[in-house]
């Protein structure tokens, strides 16, 4: 990297914000997926937006691929720099700007820790709803990239649904400051659209984020049962009975099993084919029909034991066991690959099934933990990534996997996002036009593509379409 | 002009042809109304072809919400695109065609025990397309949120006529930017929405409403207030003057909807809170009232004034002093907990532009002003309040040549 | 070098790259840095091991920038031992060298001949005492430049008179119910015989009889963090041999009862220190599974015994009171209720919960010495949370902890006591009075 540009940058963020030294540098060569490997050539930790207005616009001069990044939590290489170029981190932002609690919102910058929001606004009954399983490690900031999930996603909907603006780092370091709350925007919903964009549109750095009260009752049950299919058949069911439970998740018997050995041992009895969290709040009154209802479903599918959470402390036991899950897996094997499908609801033991018969078929050990009412499955295959024959086999399975969702009218992801991971994929979901129009969108954002480059849009499309550049603005009619 | 008509004619047949009258002062355009994709593709080509200038339209009740077009060569309707393509009772999705009417979607659902959002006013004069199309968002807001919150996805046309699909008929999907998200409220501006898909939400076992009537608009809203600290979630909250809901002079309604046990709790909160309450136990009706008690910009000029809930008395009272020093009477219909004020207006009213620039001198407002024929200049919308230059370039991928809705957002 | 020197390889492997432990590391909060927390510091760990890395200066200074607080360790899924990790790849690091010879000598003279000598630990506690009362102590920055920088922010050296050791043996008071054996610990006796005192005295208190084995002295917890294995082993082979001949009443071996949270937490690791010594092995394991905090062994006592010592007495503590769960006892120990259960039984404590308790203050052995800046930037972050609390008494029971968290209190001019649970205890047994019914 040239030396001049390196010494402006560090000029902005100071030696502590700037990553050149290659052992430094090499923890950046992945995410939480770590099949793919690249290590930047600079890491940029700026400390707020003008700092990183500056650094954007130096690497905009100079062409350089920008890789934005938050905690480095996701599992889709969505922050792997597989092209090179300059990881810009949000690490170092992380303040809680405002919070308005008449108006029920916040501010924060992106690099805030997701569970450092809610726990910034639980004095005043609030919190920030999206919770993904990372929650205690991933940032706001990432969260917004991959538009994430989470158990709670099920009542509360996706990040989308909670972003109400945006102050955004263009490529070319503009400020774009869409943060101000708005009730329905003027023009195009810019906010909307960026939510998702994997980092490919800017890099956002503050974030304007919608709080929901604390509900007044909740009731965490956890039923166990004999097998996966009848534990599946229920969730289906209860969907089917547009019953409105909080959260819904399943977790097989492996994944209990890790769980049960991990600091996040929940008390999930470890002899069960599979256990149903399911979670119903509201008012008391709401919360004890929902609760009765279910029940009777889930008697109906032979539930063998049903377990109530007797007070806050069990219930975030309960929780904290399903969101240590991913991680307690590496006590089956050194890696492991999160598939993030999306079926049907009506479809679920289906595809459970089909899923786990794939990845048998190929020798490869699977175990499930999913959030059920969402239809969003992650069937994990344990690996070594070693085992170069192994890895083959989990990407072919992993293919196999989506290849069998889509045609099931399922989709790639649900909240992890596509990334390097699922790019290829994308084809099986979209045709060659409407891939184009995604990349057309994009250098809408990002004329040289120099966000993010190689992530979420196929190979063969970009090679297709690298020819005709957009059109200028001049000749856009508006 | 005859020229486009008979063209149209010639891909569509006679009945595929009619015309679309925009405002007085221009002569009505040829609207063509392709019954399926082929054929709306096909007009879309024949546009492309010959340089045509297209507006996209629903069932038009959308189309003073923004500028009309700045030129325009025909309209292009989606009406007769119209049918349920799938409805999933056991997924809680639904797929329409573009052209189908609100009311035959909720209906559709209902049978099924679903609702769909967003519960637009005169649903049956509304087409999905458009209503996405134009940004609406529903009488159910408070509860359900803006309508873009729950489109899981499109199939819309380009302007090559070329067709493509974002997001899917999934409760959760995050594969692929989510375009759809774009052309929700982009006003026909980018492409022509073919089919979305929706999340559907349980049907409420029951709705009943709560009314109280205040002696002013100031305590209505503090009572508003007073149900929004409680742990109750209504469908909505509705503080109006107008004649036809009968408050007197105002009149707080409390739409609840949900289970029996939760709507009964629910109304108890609010009558503890709030003392001596009407009930209307034929909440149904009663919402359906009160949903279309929104003003028909049609006929005649309304504001629509959005700002935050803690800012909603004061410029609700400001907006009624320069109503009233512009000498106009009006009535009012508020959603306090989205922060809407809707007034409709006399249908000719000469200090319109004034009144909307001084409207607009209101801090923490925005102004949208509905109706045919505004005075010359009068901007409908407040501008956006940064991006025009990206919203310029997205306009320039999606449309390169222009032809959509020309001049109606940019 | 050889990479398997340095990195356990197996240990690497358990990590699943989830990132969970991010933000429990005060390292990775204070730069932000993914080396300098600790899945990146694995993530390099295991590039070392698998060629892709040299075993460099740089890497030795991401692996010597760890506190070892084993916070990640309290929220890994997937059970990764950073503490048992860190210490090979440290021990690795330093038999390779490549450390200039003023810091080999230093650390010599701090490892090899201070820590273990109770006399010179003294003497040099007596110099340094009347370097402070003299003020000689803040002509140590002229004196050695950069690297007497840290001279004056040591810690006030208590008078002679509070230095004197642990009588070998103290009686309980009344009717004896049982008889431990107490760590005497290094840096103890010298700037906190007043909380071993008081170790002893609520021990008796509460029925039990104390032993104090004179020949004991430093464990080697230090000595192991910071990579000295060799030396670590025979401190522990010395601890170990001290302890052996206490028997409890009933004759069994009696437990060995230790006020400091690090080197309990080190002691009872004492068995996979001594793994590879056919010798010691065994003696070893058997010594560890004695190993008891003080918290804990109280805490476990019939409930008679606390009685006998605490029931119904107030201490002259001024509220509210937080509890700080030193790194060593939580996350090395899982000790967290023990002493929030013991403060529970002093009469008429407001006890409050101290926001993020179980992070590390920045103490951290020595690295509070080692590296001054960092450690006062990770206290920084845990007195704002004291000062949130509005605590005016804080508890916990690690000497560092105890020593750092009155150097924050000073310097962030907070009225707040600083103590050592036994101290606490102690006042409900000296000055308290029984409390109204």
């Amino acid at each position: 990297m040239d030396a001049a540009l390196l010494a402006a940058l560090g000029a902005i963020v100071g030696d502590d914000g700037l990553i050149g030294d290659a052992v430094r540098r090499k923890p950046y060569e992945c995410d939480g997926l770590t099949f793919h490997k690249r290590a930047p050539d600079l890491v940029l930790l700026p400390e707020n937006t003008e700092q990183t207005v500056h650094c954007m616009r130096l690497l905009c001069e100079a062409g350089v691929p920008v890789v934005p990044r938050g905690a480095g939590t996701g599992l889709a290489g969505g922050a792997t720099p597989l092209e090179g170029g300059v990881v810009v981190g949000t690490a170092r932002m992380r303040r809680v700007l405002e919070v308005d609690v008449v108006d029920r919102f916040a501010r924060v910058e992106a690099g805030l820790v997701n569970l450092d929001l809610s726990r910034a606004c639980a004095t005043h009954g609030l919190f920030y709803a999206p919770d993904p399983s990372s929650q205690m490690a991933c940032t706001i900031g990432g969260n917004v990239a991959n538009n994430s999930g989470g158990p709670h996603c099920f009542k509360y909907g996706a990040t989308t649904r909670h972003i109400l603006g945006l102050k955004i780092v263009t490529p070319e370091g503009e400020v774009l400051d869409l943060s101000e709350p708005e009730v329905d925007p003027t023009g195009y919903d810019l906010v909307g659209l960026f939510v998702g964009s994997e980092g490919m549109f800017g890099l956002a750095t503050e974030i304007t984020t919608r709080l929901v009260p604390l509900p007044e009752v909740t009731e965490t049950l956890l039923a166990v049962f004999p097998s996966l299919e009848a534990c599946c058949d229920s969730v289906t069911e209860i969907i089917a009975a547009r019953l409105e439970p909080s959260a819904i998740e399943i977790l097989d018997r492996m994944t209990i099993q890790a769980v049960e050995a991990s600091v996040y041992a929940a008390g999930y009895p470890e002899q069960a084919e599979a256990v149903l969290l399911l979670e119903s709040e509201g008012s008391a009154a709401e919360v004890g029909e929902n609760v009765a209802d279910m029940r009777a479903i889930l008697v109906r599918h032979g539930v063998l034991e049903e377990r109530r959470a007797r007070d806050e402390h069990e219930r975030a036991r309960l929780w904290a066991g399903r969101k240590g899950a991913f991680g307690a897996m590496g006590r089956i094997a050194p890696d492991l690959y999160v598939a993030d499908v999306v079926v049907p609801r009506t479809k679920l033991r289906e595809l459970v099934l089909a899923s786990t018969r794939i990845a048998h078929a190929r020798g490869l050990t699977i175990s499930n933990v999913f959030h059920a009412g969402d239809g969003n499955l992650h069937p994990n295959i344990s690996y070594d990534r070693r085992d170069a024959d192994e890895v083959e086999r989990v990407l072919d399975a992993g293919r196999e996997i989506m290849k069998l969702c889509v045609a099931a009218g399922g989709s790639l992801s649900g909240e992890h996002g596509i990334g390097l991971e699922k790019r290829e994929e994308m084809e099986l979901v979209f045709d060659p036009p409407s891939l184009e129009r995604m990349l057309r969108v994009r250098s809408a954002w990002d004329r040289d593509g120099r966000m993010n480059p190689g992530k979420l849009i196929p190979v063969r499309v970009c090679m297709e379409l690298r020819t005709p550049p957009p059109a200028p603005i001049s000749k856009a009619r508006g | 002009m005859t020229n486009i008509r008979e063209r149209l004619a010639d891909l569509l047949g006679l009945d595929g042809v009619s015309e679309l009258a925009l405002d007085a002062s221009r002569s009505p355009l040829p609207m063509a109304k392709p019954t399926d994709e082929a054929e709306l593709c096909a007009v879309l080509e024949l546009a492309a072809r010959d340089g045509l200038r297209v507006l996209p339209v629903g069932a038009g009740s959308r189309l003073t919400w923004c500028r009309p077009p700045t030129e325009c060569d025909l309209a292009l309707s989606t009406r007769r695109l119209a049918g349920v393509v799938a409805y999933e009772p056991g997924d809680g999705t639904l797929t329409a065609l573009a052209g189908t009417p609100m009311d035959v979607l909720a209906r559709t659902a209902a049978d099924g025990g679903h609702h769909v959002t967003p519960d637009v006013p005169r649903p049956a004069g509304t087409t999905l397309g458009g209503v996405l199309a134009g940004g609406a968002s529903g009488f159910d807001r408070l509860r359900h949120g803006p309508a873009r919150w729950h489109l899981l996805g499109t199939r819309v046309a380009e302007a090559d006529g070329r067709v493509t699909t974002s997001g899917g008929r999934l409760v959760k999907n995050v594969t692929g930017y989510d375009l759809h998200r774009l052309y929700c409220g982009s006003q026909g501006s980018l492409c022509v929405i073919l089919e979305a898909s929706l999340r559907l939400f349980p049907l409420p076992e029951r709705r009943v409403v709560v009314r109280r009537s205040f002696p002013d608009a100031e305590s209505g809203l503090a009572a508003a207030w007073a149900v929004a600290r409680l742990a109750v979630e209504p469908l909505a909250v509705v503080l109006t003057d107008r004649p036809d809901a009968g408050g007197a002079p105002w009149s707080l309604e409390i739409v609840l909807g949900g289970r029996k046990a939760r709507v009964a709790w629910e109304r108890g909160e609010i009558e503890a809170a709030l003392g001596e309450v009407a009930i209307e136990e034929d909440g149904v009706a009663r919402a359906a009232l009160l949903r279309d008690l929104e003003p028909d910009p049609t006929h005649a000029p309304a504001l629509h004034l959005t700002s935050r809930p803690s800012r909603v008395a004061g410029v609700l009272s400001r907006a009624h002093g320069l109503l009233g020093s512009s000498g106009v009477t009006t009535t009012s219909v508020i959603h306090p907990g989205v922060a809407t004020v809707d007034l409709p207006l006399p249908a000719s009213f000469d200090g319109l532009a004034g009144l909307v620039r001084e409207l607009r001198s209101i801090d923490g407002a925005r102004v949208a002003v509905r109706g045919t024929d505004l005075p010359e200049g009068l901007e409908p919308l407040d501008p956006p309040r940064a991006g025009l230059a990206l919203m310029r370039r997205l306009r320039g991928v999606c449309d390169p040549d222009g032809r959509f809705a020309t001049g109606r957002v940019l | 070098m050889d990479p398997a020197t340095i990195v356990e390889t197996a240990s690497t492997l358990d990590c699943i790259h989830c990132g969970l432990c991010l933000r429990t590391c005060p390292t990775y909060r204070l730069t932000g840095i993914e080396s300098a927390g600790p899945r990146g510091r694995i993530h390099l760990m295991r590039a070392v091991a698998e060629g892709e890395l040299d075993a460099g200066a740089d890497f030795a200074e991401e692996m010597n920038a760890c506190l070892l607080c084993r916070h990640c360790e309290s929220v890994c899924p997937s059970g990764i031992r950073m503490g048992a990790m860190m210490e090979f790849t440290r021990g690795g690091l330093e038999a390779g060298g490549g450390r200039p010879w003023w810091s080999r000598l230093a650390r010599w003279a701090g490892f090899r001949v201070l820590l273990p000598s109770r006399r010179l630990l003294g003497l040099v506690a007596a110099l340094l005492r009347l370097a402070q009362k003299t003020g000689a102590v803040r002509l140590a920055p002229l004196l050695l430049g950069r690297r007497g920088a840290a001279a004056p922010s040591l810690p006030a050296v208590p008078p002679a008179s509070e230095r004197v050791p642990l009588p070998a043996r103290t009686a309980a008071v009344g009717e004896p119910r049982g008889r431990v054996s107490v760590l005497h610990g290094c840096v103890m006796p010298v700037l906190f015989g007043r909380v071993n005192r008081s170790t002893v005295r609520v021990l008796a208190a509460a029925g039990l009889e104390v032993r104090s084995p004179t020949r004991a002295g430093c464990c080697g917890s230090l000595h192991a963090h910071n990579g000295d294995l060799a030396a670590a082993r025979a401190l522990a082979r010395k601890t170990i041999a001290a302890h052996e001949g206490i028997t409890d009443l009933s004759g069994a071996m009696a437990p060995i009862v230790v006020n400091s949270a690090g080197c309990g937490s080190h002691m009872k690791e004492y068995g996979e220190l001594l793994s590879d010594d056919a010798e010691w092995h065994e003696r070893a394991r058997s010594f560890a599974a004695r190993v008891v905090d003080f918290s804990e062994h109280l805490a476990a006592c019939p409930d008679e015994f606390l009685d006998a010592a605490l029931a119904g007495r107030s201490a002259a503590l001024a509220g509210p009171v937080v509890w700080d769960d030193p790194c060593h006892l939580c996350h090395g120990q899982g000790v967290r209720a023990q002493p929030r259960s013991l403060l529970d039984r002093i009469a008429g404590i407001e006890r409050v919960e101290l926001a993020e308790s179980e992070s590390c203050c920045g103490s951290a052995g020595i690295y509070s010495l080692l590296r001054p800046e960092a450690s006062a930037a990770i206290l920084d972050e845990r007195l704002s949370a004291l000062a949130a609390s509005g605590a005016r008494t804080l508890v916990t029971a690690n000497p560092g902890c105890q020593l750092q968290w009155q150097t924050g209190v000073r310097r962030a001019g907070l009225d707040v006591e600083v103590l050592h649970l036994a101290e606490a205890l102690d006042r409900a047994l000296a000055d308290g009075t029984p409390s109204a019914p």
